[in-house]
């Protein structure tokens, strides 16, 4: 069972690539470092061309459209960049959309638990359309986080929100990781959205090139400066893939 | 600019293709019902113009209508000179003389006349002239007109109903020579081939002169076709100079005009409705077209505002987005009227395949269609590609290129469905004054209303049809849990697009229900009613109306399975000392009149005594007789004194202002001839056999026809049933409309949420729930519109009842089973629109879908 150890995904260039539970992971890079590749692929919402995804004992890569659809829907929880929710839906429906489909109950505490912690309890009957980017965010965080999921995947999550907000929805995620022990795996390429991660991820031409933990913003930056330089700087030694993270935990 | 308009229409391929489709949609539907209903009306002109030359020469005194009953005295006829001197005169290009009567009928190889009770048998001379305007008169259909004398050609169904071929030896039944035996060497008719329950007999000249006016070398009439080019009107005016007294000269037009008259069927209520159908088909297209271009009004204003800020004058912009709606507008519109065309064709065929031709008439290419689509087509094209662009330029440039394809949502009001709701209530009060008070022609108040209502209900269906939709989603969310709840969500979310695409569904159930209630309420009104008037199990009468011999009753008295039977008499007489007035005098006895009949004898009763007289109440106070009194009556064979025991509140059935026992009347005058008599079989005897026995009784009387109740109703129903189809035809347009722009509007729909459906699929909807979702949502449109439809069309239909209550529908029966089955039908039509869209919405790939703008 994913949920009982380490969540394994080889993925990209024969690279070994665990995502601990209970951990809060981000995947730091470039535009077209292949870090979105990467986080689609670890949440099953594409099968790879090549090789295996393997979400605990379940390869992505042999499953159908339906049963892959459903493993997205009990086990995974998602936060796009933007256009979170459906615009039809009250912020209420949007939460609980995943279970609706399934047709399970909604577990009111754990509801409540959530609506607090992002203090959406006055918005809940209010469409999209009502809400502030950052609101529609933390709906987003909710819906994500409203059906237990084994992880939790964020593609930019920040990236259309003002700092403030920003910093509402990574505080949340944060202490989703600390106080419900949730995984969660956030593509970035913000130094301070990363900085909010246990472990920072470097991904540089399809390849892992470097890891980073308990990073502040500072060590994140010099490390982005060092591992992506510009082209037309002086060139430094071309960094060694790494084949084998060393891990901390 | 240009170029980079012309290369903006191709790159965008995809609007290009979506936005002339709706176009040759709307343009199909107006251009196919302006040509569909062109093509009706020509076909009721034609049926009726084919029967009539274009000068005709008719006795002053009888119309067209009126066939000869009897023998007419030669000196009244037209001689062969009279004949000469019309063929001589100028512009007349043939003249043919005719010999008709109305008496001839086929006699079946069991000896019976075959016709339809109170059809005419016409036997004429066979000439082939051409029928007013040019059109086909009569023609042979198989075989070969009579050449020589004892050769006879009858229409083809006379002959189908008789079992006869071409070449077997027919016996024909003719009104002074009784029967004869000819050769039957053909079948023929006249235009189309519709006789309406008439037989069709055609013989050579002399054989008709023989058979109709007794050897005679003497005309009834003639049928003149002018030269071309010449004047009808001037032609007959010259004719009618050369006629001899009491003759006259009408055109076809006239003579036509006095057809479609008798024939009540009234050709102007017909091409009402078909106008108003052209009406709301254009109304249809005109928010088909809007509808598509608002779907794609954010991805054009992007466009236009990128323009903008590159430097483009808004009048520069303007004109790009004029000259492509242009060029879009004129393919559509074009491909559109061909569409329109081919549909009237498949039309066509579907009816003839169910068996309701409409003759030999062929779609045509009106003007009036291509005017009309063409003007529509660019019109609306130009208005709907305006309003973006009129949008763009208000808005700063950055502004509109930020907006985002996420749909708006949209208000139920707005200027058109608050006009839809204001034309609402003023049908309404339309309706309301034609039905309930007494204005001058309120069948126009009506009318007038029922076309308000149409399309006030269409303009105002996004805020009317809300409950609908409500309903119905709430029904989908109990049914198929969030999938469904999400399908109603989304078919509310831009109710003007939702009802805009319902309304050809509406439209078109709105008509057939308005049929569907009037022919049940028709249908059970004439049951009612003959129910009420025709008493017993068979009425035995004579096709032509003339008495026959008394003793065939008798006969049937005594057929196996008759209980007994009412027979009627009729004769002329005078009472007392006016010597003026003849009234007619019916006997019978009082236990016929009483269950034989439905008149009513409010006042008093008929007794057995031989001196009882029962007077209909127009009678009694025309002549001041009243309860009591004693009068004589006069007859050819004697005088009778009789004694006024009831008043009766009906003269028509058994035809005669006075009747009397039997006893009375033969003291008065000839009981020998019945008009007609009326059957009553035994509790639980068999029908058929008594219908069989009836049938042998009556073989030596080959004018006598045996109906029943039931027979005479179908008879009228299967006329009303023509109509029907017609309109259900007409129905199959909107229908075939009404997918077809689904498929568009729900296609449009899944790509303007391309994003929605990707993210839903993330979060965990399968390919199978977002097929659903789209099918559920395609359905609750066609039913929203076939509610709505439905609805409009029970009330039409009841209003039509109310109004017509007068003129014989007299119930109100409206057919639940059908209603129900019509809204099915439009779900079904619903699922199969939504095939292609959801189909491509459930391929949809999710990660390309997140990511589209």
């Amino acid at each position: 069972m994913y949920g009982s150890g380490d969540a394994e995904v080889v993925a990209l260039d024969e690279v070994d690539f665990s995502i601990q539970a209970g951990e809060f992971t981000a995947i730091m890079g470039p535009s077209g470092s292949g870090k979105s590749t990467l986080m689609h692929l670890l949440a099953a919402l594409d099968t790879p061309t090549s090789g295996r995804v393997l979400v605990g004992d379940t390869d992505v890569a042999r499953l159908g459209d339906t049963p892959l659809t459903q493993l997205r829907r009990d086990r995974i929880g998602f936060i796009f960049q933007s256009f979170n929710l459906v615009p039809t839906l009250t912020a209420r429906e949007n939460i609980v959309l995943p279970l609706a489909i399934a047709g399970k109950k909604v577990d009111e505490e754990w509801f409540g638990t959530l609506v607090d912690v992002l203090g959406l309890g006055d918005r809940l009957g209010h469409k999209p359309s009502e809400l502030s980017g950052g609101q529609q965010q933390r709906v987003a965080c909710a819906r994500a986080l409203m059906n237990r999921p084994d992880i939790v995947f964020g593609d930019e999550p920040t990236g259309n929100l003002d700092s403030a907000s920003a910093a509402e929805v990574l505080t949340f995620l944060r202490r989703s990781v600390d106080e419900f022990g949730q995984t969660v795996v956030m593509v970035t390429h913000d130094a301070n959205a990363a900085s909010y991660a246990d472990r920072a991820v470097f991904l540089s031409d399809g390849r892992i090139v470097q890891e980073l933990y308990e990073a502040s913003q500072e060590e994140l930056l010099q490390e982005m400066a060092r591992i992506y330089p510009r082209p037309d700087a002086a060139k430094p030694a071309p960094p060694e893939p790494m084949a084998r993270p060393k891990r901390a935990l | 600019m240009l170029k980079a308009t012309l290369k903006s229409l191709l790159a965008r391929k995809f609007r290009l293709f979506m936005s002339a489709l709706s176009i040759v949609l709307g343009i199909a539907f107006v251009a196919g019902s302006l040509m569909f209903t062109n093509l009706l009306s020509r076909s009721f002109d034609e049926i009726v113009q084919s029967t009539v030359g274009d000068v005709n020469v008719v006795r002053e005194d009888s119309g067209f209508s009126d066939f000869t009953t009897s023998v007419p005295d030669p000196g009244t006829l037209l001689t062969p000179d009279d004949v000469a001197e019309v063929q001589a005169v100028d512009g007349v290009a043939r003249g043919e003389p005719l010999v008709t009567s109305a008496q001839v009928y086929l006699v079946d190889p069991d000896g019976r006349l075959v016709a339809i009770s109170g059809a005419p048998g016409i036997g004429s001379n066979w000439h082939d002239t051409p029928a007013a305007g040019g059109l086909e008169g009569a023609r042979i259909v198989d075989g070969r007109a009579p050449e020589a004398d004892g050769e006879v050609v009858v229409d083809p169904s006379t002959v189908e109903r008789a079992g006869y071929a071409i070449g077997d030896e027919v016996q024909v039944s003719t009104p002074l020579h009784g029967l004869e035996t000819m050769t039957l060497v053909g079948t023929a008719t006249y235009g189309s081939g519709s006789t309406a329950g008439a037989s069709y007999l055609f013989f050579t000249l002399a054989d008709a002169q023989r058979l109709m006016v007794d050897g005679a070398d003497a005309y009834q009439g003639m049928w003149v076709q002018v030269d071309d080019g010449a004047d009808p009107d001037a032609v007959a005016a010259a004719v009618d100079e050369v006629l001899p007294e009491g003759w006259q000269a009408s055109t076809g037009e006239e003579m036509a005009a006095e057809v479609e008259d008798l024939l009540a069927v009234g050709m102007g209520f017909v091409n009402n409705f078909l106008l108003i159908f052209a009406a709301i088909a254009l109304l249809v297209a005109t928010l088909l077209i809007l509808n598509t271009f608002s779907i794609l009004v954010a991805q054009r204003s992007r466009e236009m505002a990128l323009l903008r800020a590159l430097g483009a004058t808004r009048k520069q912009v303007r004109n790009s987005v004029l000259l492509e709606a242009l060029i879009v507008g004129v393919v559509g519109s074009t491909l559109g009227i061909l569409v329109g065309y081919l549909l009237v064709w498949g039309l066509l065929a579907a009816m003839a395949a169910i068996g309701v031709g409409l003759g030999d008439v062929v779609p045509q290419l009106t003007w009036r269609a291509v005017v009309v689509s063409y003007l529509v087509g660019l019109g609306v094209t130009l208005v709907a590609a305006l309003l973006p662009s009129v949008r763009a330029g208000r808005a700063r440039p950055v502004e509109a290129m930020t907006e985002t394809a996420v749909p708006t949502e949209q208000s139920r009001s707005g200027p058109v469905a608050m006009t839809g709701i204001v034309l609402i209530e003023i049908s309404a009060a339309l309706v309301a004054c034609g039905v309930w008070l007494a204005v001058p022609e309120p069948l126009y108040w009506v009318g007038l209303g029922a076309a308000g209502l149409l399309v006030g209900v269409v303009l105002a269906a996004p805020l009317i049809g809300a409950p609908v939709i409500a309903l119905f989603g709430w029904l989908a969310g109990k049914a198929f849990g969030e999938i469904g709840r999400m399908a109603a969500l989304n078919s509310r979310r831009q109710p003007r697009r939702t009802a805009a695409t319902a309304s050809t569904i509406t439209i078109g159930l709105t008509l057939v229900t308005t049929v569907a209630v009037l022919a049940s309420s028709v249908t059970t009104s004439m049951r009612t009613e003959l129910a009420e008037d025709q008493r017993g199990d068979f009425v035995v009468a004579p096709v032509n109306f003339q008495p026959f011999d008394a003793r065939v009753a008798d006969a049937a008295e005594r057929v196996e399975g008759v209980d007994w039977v009412a027979s009627f008499t009729v004769g002329a007489a005078r009472i007392n000392d006016d010597t003026e007035t003849v009234v007619t005098v019916a006997g019978t006895t009082p236990r016929a009149l009483l269950e034989g009949t439905a008149t009513d004898v409010p006042a008093g009763t008929m007794t057995d005594e031989p001196d009882s007289a029962v007077v209909s109440v127009d009678f009694a106070s025309a002549h001041g007789l009243g309860m009591g009194m004693l009068f004589d009556l006069h007859g050819p064979l004697g005088t009778q004194r009789l004694l006024v025991t009831g008043i009766s509140d009906d003269d028509t059935n058994p035809p005669g202002e006075i009747i009397v026992n039997p006893e009375a009347f033969a003291a008065i005058a000839d009981d020998s001839l019945v008009t007609h008599f009326v059957v009553f079989a035994d509790e639980g005897a068999d029908l058929e056999q008594v219908r069989q026995g009836l049938r042998d009784a009556t073989a030596e009387y080959p004018t006598v026809a045996v109906s029943d109740v039931a027979e005479f109703v179908q008879a009228q129903v299967d006329q009303f049933q023509q109509l029907v189809t017609l309109l259900y035809a007409l129905l199959g347009l909107a229908l075939v409309i009404s997918v077809l722009g689904i498929v568009n509007t729900l296609g449009l729909s899944v790509i303007e949420r391309t994003r929605e459906i990707g993210l839903l699929r993330a979060v965990g909807i399968t390919r199978p729930q977002v097929r659903r979702m789209v099918t559920l949502e395609s359905i609750l449109i066609t039913v929203m519109g076939a509610v709505l439809g439905v609805g409009l069309g029970l009330l039409f239909g009841a209003i039509l009842v109310e109004v017509n209550r007068d003129s014989g529908i007299s119930v109100l029966d409206i057919p639940w089973g059908q209603v129900a089955l019509f809204v099915v039908a439009a779900a079904g039509f619903g699922w199969l629109a939504a095939l292609a869209p959801a189909r491509r919405a459930a391929r949809l790939p999710v990660l390309e879908s997140i990511a589209a703008e």
